[in-house]
């Protein structure tokens, strides 16, 4: 079973209680992949918060990074602004690709998810081929997006290296 | 079907996904990978096109690709997308606009409306 590793909240960084919600995200995510749909099948039963797929199209401000660690799933809010960092504040130490190339994954992942849900919705909640592409690509960015987190974390703080955020 | 787009990123998924979203919105897209390839289409298909460019790609960059532009008079529109964020106070007569990544569907979506207005 794979982990639902990152989901993205609403634009004021709320979370939003597993249920109804998280039934129609499992939903959706079964036509991309099973092991997706039991991963939020798990995290519903388990009483686990997670975010909607909806609350991709309206996202501003905030990742959710949920990961699972000794029976629980450790959320952090992560401000978008603080991910794209301009020049010459301060943050030396870390590259500038990184932050580049997160994003791009951040981008990705936004546009993704709306395309999928407008497609989705346009077509009456039918999945179709285009809106189950983008979805593949909205979960193999977020992957992606995990590990530009984790370089970009160890950058700042090499003292966190290795932890769970 | 309007106008084609020019899209310039060195990254695929997001040459993929923005090509997607025009899709949407019923513009074709054209992608390339690098500023060499855009200037050469630039210098090829010389029309009033809009051009979303990423600043940062290997070689000739976002800026160059816009001085291009600018220096051949060209009518494209063009649009730059960073994540750096400091490109905002930038001024040249081809420049349409700017785009912080990471971006969403109504932050692509107003500047083709703001293309089509002008």
């Amino acid at each position: 079973m794979r982990e639902p590793l990152l989901f993205l909240a609403d634009g004021a960084g709320n979370e939003v209680p597993a249920g109804a919600e998280a039934t129609t995200l499992a939903a959706l995510l079964e036509a991309v992949d099973p092991e997706y749909r039991d991963a939020v099948a798990a995290a519903v039963a388990g009483g686990r918060r997670c975010t909607m797929l909806t609350a991709l199209a309206s996202s501003e401000r905030a990742l959710f990074v949920a990961r699972p660690e000794s029976g629980g799933v450790i959320c952090q809010l992560i401000p978008l602004e603080d991910l794209a960092v301009p020049p010459g504040l301060g943050l030396s130490g870390v590259r500038r690709g990184t932050v580049h190339d997160l994003c791009n994954d951040l981008s990705a992942v936004r546009l993704n998810g709306e395309l999928a849900l407008r497609l989705i919705e346009r077509d009456g909640g039918v999945v179709d081929d285009e809106a189950l592409g983008a979805l593949q690509a909205l979960l193999r960015v977020t992957v992606e997006v995990e590990t530009g987190l984790r370089r970009l974390e160890q950058q700042l703080d090499p003292d966190l290296s290795g932890q769970t955020l | 079907m309007t106008a084609p787009v020019l899209i310039v990123d060195d990254n695929a998924e997001m040459l993929r996904v923005v090509e997607r979203v025009l899709g949407y919105y019923d513009y074709a897209g054209v992608s390339v990978a690098s500023g060499e390839d855009a200037v050469a289409y630039l210098d090829a298909n010389v029309d009033r096109y809009l051009c979303m460019v990423d600043v940062t790609l290997p070689g000739i960059t976002g800026y160059d690709v816009l001085d291009h532009v600018v220096a051949r008079q060209h009518p494209a529109q063009i649009v730059l997308m960073s994540g750096a964020g400091a490109v905002g106070a930038l001024d040249a007569p081809n420049l349409l606009g700017f785009l912080q990544k990471p971006f969403g569907f109504e932050d692509l979506k107003a500047l083709l409306d703001v293309f089509e207005a002008g």
